[in-house]
């Protein structure tokens, strides 16, 4: 899983790089002429795909574009690792009260919806 | 708010006085007319300036703006603008700059910031999405750029000042990254504000109107740039350095002081040596295809080696023929913070006036051990190096020696010698911040550099200076890099400079002078696209706002325009587009009387095509471009022009 | 025969390595052949040649002693310098 840098396309342009909150596309050698993706981290925002000025970057197969995520205000118990998770800190509320997505903030990396322990976060898609 | 994409649809506004922020109101309609960039911020500071105003006045604005295309995903978008009354020529300075301030700015959520006041102790202003804090920079002050930069963290991307910034060296310039807002002594103006460094986080990027549609473009425009006999085979290959030799074979090299157009050991300095000798790796600003940037090795560093101007201007300029020297001086040029242009160009005037005996500043032609410390004592004010630091202007006024001061509304020459490119000529004294190579149209481009058009006649010159000004003053609204401009010159002409064809379209583009002139008042003429000039596509797929050619050139007009007539309330005279003597009435080449620049006679046809009574935009000339300024305000700056 | 020095810049010098040759030739166009052959030659040796676009110089910028010249058939002269250069642009 993960996106990835298709390597004749990328021109080195460093725009992935620079815009991927979670430190995951580095360069492929030292004179920065390429870069890649390390999979590992990658949270699949797209961010990086979007800034790529050659279309050089793909998401993996079956990959959605995440449209909205929400919390369910009957099963979130406030814990607020939706908040600290989050590097927008889209999710608000107060601690031990049910947390909202504020959806502007919101960049749609679905951090959240994977880190929420009780199931609480659902994210809807685009086809 | 903004009903377009591509804007993230707020403006920053700062007061470093009272620590406070808010939102700039900038509205639809203001985008519309303005579109981003440096026309933006020409239109900011055109409606705040008086005419008293200064360049170290509390309410002088430091207004920093991004264009609609930076982070959507065009090629070579990163570019952001930093306009403010400059302290170096008393009227608006807009200095550009690659590094990564401004795509940060849009991820903080702002397409520009507006900074006012002063601070009373260091400071570091940090921009977030969240808020914006006023953080103590004691520690900081002191600091080289790069040291300052090293020190702050958590952003995205960060503007910093040097020691030369904090001691108020005329031309001292802002760095992000390794990149600068060189020009017109920004640097300066933050440093007088107590504005240490700013940085911005953010995790947005800006919405698209139609992604698939910009996405098509964006590959093709990407191809374009990396097939283009200019931006995909010289600049990548030589960078910018690549210049020096097609410079000196074309007799505008700037060698002592412009005294000549060429420089024997010009092969020692030139792009070619720096290249196989001395380059480590390529470069880029962020969003870049061309990638043109010369890292290069000092001591065990490796940093961002010389670009043309800093190689021809402590190289062929002040007779210096070590290449080590010059990459060496544009990193402890860079670290402190300064314009390495003014600052050359104030080394060679230094120079020249004690070869003449009117005063010995201690550097002198041909001497280079010394000019380390001497920028060091520039930067710090000390000793003679304070008399460069207010620039050849200054120093002419108290010293004399006006002939050979070169410099243009008091901002320093590029290092494009003029006599064997009239157009050129013309372009340094019209261009609106001062001695400005690339506001100035970059004329040399078609003036024998990428197309051979005959550089010593004046004819048509004038309208192909305002094509381009205006042209180049759109593409940099946009975000975009400039060099994204010369992809306009269709590749198949450059290509072929011998081909019968090339030389017949050339030799008749001095005499469709009326013609070209016709465009640049009708504006709204053309109103498609053209494929040679994606960034019309651009602005219409990431924004939604209606976008043809004619719209980047009214842009371009009206910012050109905008500037000029702000220039005017600041105080510039009527008779202000000048140029040195040296470069008007002696010849380059004494077997040559057509090598001088016939300013006069091109400044002529340009005033009439631009509109201009004499250097001033009429009222009708505003009006119809939709310049909105109080006639008295008007009235009052026409008269004290002509006095 | 003049003995002339040709000298070579832009993305000629960077597609060849070649930085300076001295030829014997009468016309320019007799000096462009050699100078195609020499660098035909040194690129097999190296294996370069797919890499050099225009070996025949037809699109050069050509300069004898600092003079534009369009001419393929100028008669050259002992001690002339012949530069080669290719369009360029910046900042």
């Amino acid at each position: 899983m993960g996106f990835s840098i298709n390597e004749e396309k990328c021109v080195g342009c460093g725009a992935c790089a620079f815009t991927c909150m979670f430190k995951c596309i580095k360069p492929l050698n030292d004179d920065k002429s390429k870069y890649i993706i390390h999979t590992d981290h990658c949270m699949e925002c797209a961010q990086c795909m979007d800034i790529c000025p050659n279309s050089a970057i793909e998401p993996p197969e079956g990959w959605h574009r995440l449209k909205r995520v929400s919390i369910d205000p009957e099963k979130c118990n406030g814990c607020a690792s939706c908040h600290f998770v989050c590097l927008a800190r889209a999710p608000q509320g107060e601690r031990g009260q049910v947390y909202e997505i504020v959806q502007e903030k919101c960049y749609h990396c679905g951090v959240c919806v994977t880190h929420c322990k009780q199931n609480a976060i659902s994210a809807e898609y685009y086809d | 708010m903004t009903d377009y994409q591509g804007y993230m649809g707020k403006v920053l506004f700062v007061d470093l006085s009272k620590q406070t922020y808010g939102e700039f109101p900038w509205t639809d309609k203001d985008r519309r007319r303005t579109l981003g960039g440096k026309v933006m911020a020409a239109d900011i500071l055109l409606h705040h300036i008086t005419p008293e105003m200064k360049a170290f006045d509390e309410d002088n604005w430091l207004v920093i703006t991004t264009g609609p295309l930076t982070g959507t995903g065009c090629p070579n978008t990163s570019r952001f603008n930093i306009s403010t009354i400059s302290p170096l020529t008393g009227i608006l300075t807009s200095s550009n700059c690659g590094g990564d301030f401004g795509l940060a700015l849009k991820r903080a959520g702002y397409d520009g910031a507006v900074i006012t006041g002063k601070s009373e102790t260091p400071v570091h202003l940090r921009i977030t999405e969240k808020e914006v804090t006023f953080e103590d920079a004691g520690k900081l002050w002191g600091m080289t750029t790069g040291e300052t930069q090293k020190n702050i963290h958590r952003t995205h991307g960060m503007l910093a000042i040097g020691p030369a910034g904090e001691n108020k060296v005329l031309y001292a310039c802002v760095f992000s990254g390794e990149r600068t807002a060189g020009r017109g002594g920004v640097g300066a103006v933050f440093g007088d504000k107590k504005l240490k460094a700013v940085s911005a986080f953010g995790t947005k990027l800006p919405k698209i109107a139609n992604r698939e549609k910009l996405k098509e473009l964006n590959v093709k425009w990407t191809k374009l740039l990396q097939t283009h006999p200019l931006t995909g085979r010289q600049l990548p290959r030589l960078g910018t350095a690549g210049l020096v030799s097609p410079m000196q074979a074309h007799s505008i090299l700037a060698t002592k002081n412009f005294s000549a157009g060429r420089y024997d050991d010009f092969e020692m300095i030139s792009g070619e040596e720096l290249a196989e000798n001395h380059l480590v790796s390529n470069a880029a600003c962020t969003t870049c295809v061309i990638r043109c940037a010369r890292m290069c090795k000092v001591d065990d560093k490796v940093v961002k080696g010389p670009e043309l101007e800093t190689l021809g201007l402590l190289g062929a300029n002040i007779l210096n023929n070590d290449i080590e020297k010059i990459i060496r001086w544009n990193y402890e040029i860079d670290e402190l913070g300064m314009d390495s242009i003014s600052c050359a160009g104030s080394v060679a005037f230094a120079m020249e006036l004690a070869e003449k005996g009117v005063h010995d500043f201690g550097v002198h032609f041909g001497e280079t051990d010394n000019l380390s410390q001497m920028f060091r004592d520039i930067a710090y004010r000390e000793g003679e190096g304070n008399y460069l630091a207010d620039g050849s202007k200054r120093m002419s006024e108290q010293f004399g020696g006006e002939e050979y001061a070169i410099h243009a509304k008091g901002m320093e020459l590029a290092a494009y010698e003029p006599r064997h490119a009239v157009g050129h000529g013309l372009g340094y004294a019209t261009s609106n911040r001062g001695g400005c190579h690339l506001n100035a149209g970059y004329m040399v481009v078609v003036e024998g550099l990428g197309l051979e058009v005959d550089s010593l006649t004046p004819h048509g010159k004038a309208a192909l200076a305002i094509t381009f000004q205006n042209l180049m003053e759109a593409v940099s609204a946009c975000g975009s890099c400039l060099f994204t401009s010369y992809a306009v010159l269709p590749g198949f002409l450059i290509d072929k400079p011998n081909m019968k064809a090339t030389r017949a379209i050339l030799t008749a583009f001095p005499y469709v002078g009326p013609v070209v002139n016709l465009l640049n008042h009708f504006t709204k003429i053309p109103q498609m696209n053209i494929p040679l000039v994606p960034h019309g596509y651009a602005v219409k797929y990431a924004t939604g706002m209606r976008s043809t050619m004619a719209s980047l050139l009214t842009w371009g007009t009206y910012g050109y325009n905008a500037e000029r007539i702000a220039n005017i309330i600041l105080g510039q005279k009527a008779d202000a587009d000048k140029l040195p003597k040296r470069l008007t009435e002696e010849l380059q080449d004494p077997n040559n009387p057509k090598t001088k620049v016939p300013l006069e006679q091109m400044k002529k046809v340009y005033y009439r095509a631009r509109g201009w009574k004499k250097g001033i935009p009429t009222w009708h000339r505003l009006k119809s471009l939709g310049i909105d300024i109080d006639k008295s305000v008007y009235d009052e700056a026409l008269a004290r022009a002509w006095r | 025969m003049a003995k002339v020095t040709v000298k070579l810049f832009g993305v000629y010098r960077m597609d060849t390595h070649l930085a300076k040759a001295e030829i014997e030739a009468q016309k320019l166009d007799e000096l462009l052949e050699i100078l195609h052959t020499q660098i035909e030659q040194k690129a097999k040796s190296e294996g370069t040649a797919a890499q050099i676009k225009d070996l025949s110089f037809k699109d050069a910028t050509i300069f004898i002693n600092g003079e534009r010249c369009r001419k393929r058939r100028q008669k050259l002269g002992d001690g002339d310098e012949i530069w080669i250069l290719s369009p360029a642009s910046g900042g």
